[in-house]
């Protein structure tokens, strides 16, 4: 039989959240790829559960809309219900979160995909990567084919080696009703790669027409929804609401008496869960004084009854988990559709990447999403847009994009991935951000859509509406820093609290004539009432930057400086920071080892981070 | 990671030991502008327009004690110096309490106590010495950074320590807390209320107040030698200590906290620099065996790093009992102790005590002289190196406490404001960096242990 050959720039493998951001932003910066996916009807999947955003989770998909990526966009038009979380407290922390349709988001999402120029999207089942030289020249698919490219970026999920578990019964796949691949977890140990294993669930799904709603607390959206993307006006589709009831004793009950059936209590399972997402078993187990747990009864979407039960994961036995939702409120007769199930799969430690996503040892190869430890479509994405972006930047032999710790949740995430590692699969915390008060969801666009612009990622309508705006924000600072109330500034003034645009139209007929947008006001308010503590935070960043700008180069040998401790060698040659500023916040490096750093690098390079000796 | 090449750093910089002149180093880009500050130049018009390195004789306005002291600076206003950045050293009269006070008062003015070999690191980095001078100044800091943290520490909360970490964890459940309200808002869990979270912090805040008044009582960050004499009652200290504080280098300071039953004065004993205290205090209370027992027993004694017992020439045969049994009661806490035969003067046909290294009558200039030698010798020339660095560290480790505690004020006077959560966590963290850079770093990750072992959060 005669092998199929296909030429692409790049390969992308795997439709979910991570593949389909660094598809679309590797088409977008010009490069011809090409999409594989094992189910063309499952791109843009939620595997899990039927909602995009949450506290921190809201502004990496504000991140990812800044740097013009597709989530937020896609978010928007398949919503169907929005809240902004954590309003109560200040701007900072005020987080966007969506229920979606689960279904409408996937086509929307596979619609994007089609429409996209340099863009192809293929069904294909990868059977191995070929390498030449430690470097990828592409990938062979089942069926007799094989896909030349330059680089090639993997996205595959929980799919590596999945298993499934549901009580003693054990399937292989990665997601209920679908397959697993074995060559690929085969193909990179042979290539070198460690793997490790981890756990995650999900629980089981409901048919709403057998819920008593009427025995739930009704949760709705927010009455003014705002939307994800800079780009989308106003959300105008109906909204649809949640539920809310709660484990009681008896459903407690019916969990010890079954423990010894469930995989994570027999042994079945042993890899490591997220702690932030236990299932009901482990909550029980580990939270006994507590009588009750929430649980969030979350419609999957418009044209479904289906109710997703947020906050029951499981992988109890299907008999123990019916007896268990017939014990809840609201539930006594409801059905399940689709029972819930913990599945294991094999990721690779991602201190074998740089903070490019180009693994260490194979040129042009990058990983993104969960394959990287992760758990969550937002950081699966945000890691997807990165490592797009990157791939891209080396074809075209240009400096690469990494984001800071100060510029982006995304430079977090991707930062904390490559210099610490994971111990349980890695998701999103607002205190995982040192400087939290800058990295808002309210200034994303402000961050990063310059960056877009510059690297091309943006196109022309979101980068004038961006001018627009920054234009305007602009006006507003120049007329409150102008205009004088009692004594001092407008802008001063407005420090206080309680005041606010609307206070300072009363006091002035001009700042009632200024005429920007209301979202450039806001954005005025938030960074005036910030002002102080972000001058802080920026005033601490500039110092660390210092450290942060003295590059390591790539060849440098660790284990040759006799005066860095043993452990410092070691660590160091293992994740080869690329800077001294990583370098320290690798764990159980000091300041002393640093300092040691700084001698030899400074030796090496002839770079003098001062500029002394004018 | 406190490594900023930018910040202006001091350290006392000359060499242990030598106590008639004191080197006190300050390096960074505002050198010039806090000295202007400080310091009244007799020649105003020199020290402003000179931009060579130059010498500059004036006063230096202390703050802490309020004081005046003549000092020299030689100053490098622009770069030319060894750390290739604007730099003086301070000249002046070498005794350790007014060292201390200088530095004190430098770190008012945001001064930053330099880490080990952080000025040979900036002389390096602006290519002033070589990569072989740098690494062997590096490599002994590295081997003593971490000895000398647990030293420091132990010297800085004495048997306090285990509070300062108890702090340190209850500051991380605070923090935990704090975070938890923050990052998990959607979940069925409580959050710590206002005024609880202002009652901890004060409570930490109180402990850490109380350790640092200690640490400054402690007197510990020049690292001058303490020497205690000690003897029973009538055994001739109070003349000893009085014809040892005639030494002209001494400056007699009355120690806050310890004036009551302790009389301490600085002496310079051979180039060491010495804290020497009397016990002559004890002596107008009750002169019972058990009362001066209990003394021995006191943090002072302990804290010594000499002890001269001093056995009186003409002690009664009850007295040379009681003595013998004070002596183990002393041996006891395993002291380094220096027996001496105090009154010799008075040694006609009495038998000299055996178990005396020396025999001292405070007439006989011959015999203080072999005294200081042997105080000299007791205490050893390594030694008090390594105590100076040890100082060194504790300084640092001070100035941490004190950054800890105006954040964690902050925090509370933010709380009382109405400041919300993600303001307040800025402070708190803040406190917690201070700490660690004493105890050892926290991290994200220790937070976030914290927040799934206590709340059960997963929606």
């Amino acid at each position: 039989m005669k092998t199929s050959q296909y030429e692409y720039d790049i390969l992308v493998v795997g439709a979910g959240h991570a593949g389909c951001e660094a598809a679309l932003a590797s088409a977008r910066l010009g490069a011809k790829t090409a999409l594989l996916t094992m189910n063309c009807d499952m791109v843009g999947a939620m595997s899990c559960n039927p909602a995009i955003g949450g506290v921190a989770k809201g502004q990496i998909v504000r991140e990812i809309d800044a740097l013009g990526g597709e989530m937020g966009r896609v978010i928007d038009e398949t919503g169907i219900q929005f809240r902004m979380l954590n309003r109560g407290k200040g701007p900072a922390m005020h987080s966007p979160r969506a229920q979606a349709d689960k279904k409408a988001y996937q086509f929307s999402m596979k619609f994007r995909i089609e429409k996209q120029e340099n863009l192809t999207l293929k069904q294909e089942t990868v059977e191995g990567l070929i390498i030449e030289n430690d470097r990828i020249t592409g990938i062979q698919v089942k069926g007799e084919g094989v896909y030349h490219a330059k680089a090639v970026i993997l996205t595959t999920g929980t799919f590596l080696k999945a298993v499934m578990h549901v009580g003693e019964a054990q399937t292989e796949g990665g997601r209920a009703g679908e397959g697993t691949t074995r060559t690929v977890s085969d193909s990179l140990t042979r290539l070198g790669f460690e793997l490790e294993r981890f756990k995650t669930g999900t629980p089981c799904r409901l048919n709403g027409r057998t819920i008593d709603f009427s025995k739930t607390e009704l949760q709705p959206g927010d009455e003014n929804p705002q939307p994800f993307s800079f780009m989308t006006d106003e959300l105008t589709q109906p909204q649809m609401p949640c539920y809310l009831t709660a484990t009681n004793e008896k459903v407690h009950e019916v969990i010890r008496q079954n423990l010894d059936r469930a995989p994570m209590y027999s042994g079945q399972i042993d890899s490591t869960g997220p702690r932030y997402c236990p299932s009901i078993e482990d909550k029980v187990v580990r939270f006994s004084e507590r009588d009750s747990h929430q649980i969030f009864l979350e419609p999957e979407g418009r044209t479904t009854l289906e109710y997703y039960c947020n906050g029951i994961s499981t992988s109890l036995p299907r008999d123990v988990q019916d007896q268990m939702v017939h014990s809840i409120v609201g539930l006594e007769n409801a059905e399940i559709m689709r029972y819930g199930y913990a599945v294991e799969y094999d990721f690779a430690p991602p201190t074998q990447l740089h903070p490019t996503l180009e693994t260490k040892i194979i040129e042009g190869l990058y990983f993104a999403g969960q394959i990287n430890g992760t758990t969550g479509y937002e950081e699966a994405a945000g890691q997807g847009l990165i490592a797009g972006v990157n791939a891209v930047l080396k074809l075209k032999k240009e400096e690469p994009l990494i984001l800071d710790r100060n510029q982006a949740y995304l430079g977090v995430l991707i930062d904390d991935l490559v210099t610490k590692g994971v111990d349980e699969p890695y998701r999103m915390f607002t205190s995982r951000a040192e400087y939290r008060l800058l990295l808002r969801h309210d200034n994303a666009d402000r961050r990063l859509t310059p960056i877009g612009m510059r690297l091309g990622l943006v196109d022309q309508e979101r980068a004038s509406r961006f001018q627009k705006y920054e234009e305007d924000v602009q006006k507003g600072y120049e007329v409150i820093r102008r205009l004088r109330y009692q004594g001092g500034s407008l802008e001063d003034f407005m420090k206080r609290p309680e005041v606010n645009w609307n206070t300072l139209s009363e006091l002035s007929p001009e700042v009632t004539r200024l005429d920007i947008s209301s979202l450039a006001k806001r954005q005025v308010e938030i960074e005036v009432q910030y002002a102080g503590y972000i001058r802080r935070q920026t005033a601490e960043i500039a110092k660390l930057q210092k450290v942060q700008s003295l590059k390591v180069p790539e060849s440098f040998d660790y284990l040759a400086i006799p005066q860095l401790r043993i452990e410092a060698r070691q660590k160091l040659s293992k994740i080869r920071p690329v800077n001294l500023g990583q370098a320290g916040r690798v764990s159980g490096i000091t300041p002393a080892d640093i300092a040691v750093l700084m001698i030899y690098i400074k030796d090496r390079d002839k770079f003098s981070p001062q500029s002394s000796e004018g | 990671m406190n490594l900023d090449l930018d910040d202006t750093i001091t350290a006392l910089s000359s060499p242990p030991g030598a106590a008639q002149r004191g080197i006190i180093r300050i390096s960074g880009a505002s050198t010039f502008e806090i000295l202007s500050r400080l310091f009244e130049p007799d020649n105003k018009e020199k020290w402003n327009s000179v931009k060579r390195a130059s010498q500059h004789t004036g006063v230096l306005n202390l703050s802490e004690p309020v004081l005046e002291i003549p000092v020299s600076i030689m100053l490098w206003k622009e770069n030319r110096s060894y750390t290739g950045q604007p730099m003086a050293e301070i000249q002046m009269i070498g005794s350790p309490p007014l060292l201390e006070a200088v530095l004190t008062t430098l770190h008012r003015h945001s001064v930053r106590p330099a880490r080990p070999g952080e000025f040979t690191l900036r002389s390096f980095l602006s290519g002033r010495i070589d990569l072989v001078q740098a690494e062997a100044v590096i490599g002994v800091i590295d081997a003593n950074t971490q000895n000398e943290l647990k030293e420091a520490l132990t010297q800085l909360a004495g048997g306090l320590s285990g509070n300062l970490i108890e702090i340190q964890q209850s500051m991380i459940h605070l923090l935990a807390d704090l975070e938890a309200g923050l990052d998990f808002v959607e979940e069925d869990i409580e959050f710590v209320s206002q005024s609880e979270f202002q009652d901890r912090l004060i409570s930490c805040s109180d402990v850490l107040k109380d350790l640092l008044q200690d640490a400054r009582n402690r007197n510990i960050s020049t690292g001058q030698q303490k020497v205690v004499i000690a003897g029973l009652p009538n055994a001739g200290k109070s003349s000893l200590f009085n014809a040892l504080s005639q030494n002209e280098s001494a400056i007699v300071t009355e120690q806050a906290g310890t004036t009551r039953d302790y009389l301490s004065t600085f002496i310079s004993c051979h180039g060491i620099p010495i804290e020497l205290i009397d016990t002559a205090g004890w002596e107008n209370e009750e002169k019972s065996i058990m009362k001066i027992a209990q003394h021995l027993r006191e943090e002072q004694i302990k804290q010594a790093d000499l002890v001269v017992w001093c056995s009186a020439t003409d002690l009664l045969s009850h007295e040379k009992e009681m003595n013998l049994k004070l002596i183990e009661e002393l041996k006891k806490q395993n002291q380094s102790i220096l027996y001496i035969q105090t009154k010799s003067d008075l040694a006609s046909g009495t038998v000299p005590l055996e178990f005396c290294i020396c025999k001292v009558s405070t007439k006989n200039k011959q015999e203080m002289e072999s005294l200081l030698k042997n105080i000299s010798t007791s205490l050893g020339n390594e030694e008090i190196i390594h105590r100076q660095m040890t100082g060194m560290t504790a300084s640092r480790c001070q100035e941490s406490l004190e950054q800890a505690i105006n954040a964690i004020d902050q925090a509370v006077s933010g709380s009382r404001n109405f400041a919300g959560d993600e303001i307040l966590a800025i402070e708190v963290r803040s406190a917690l960096d201070h700490l660690g850079a004493i105890l050892g770093s926290v991290y994200t990750d220790d937070i976030l242990d914290r927040i799934f072992s206590k709340f059960c959060i997963g929606k």
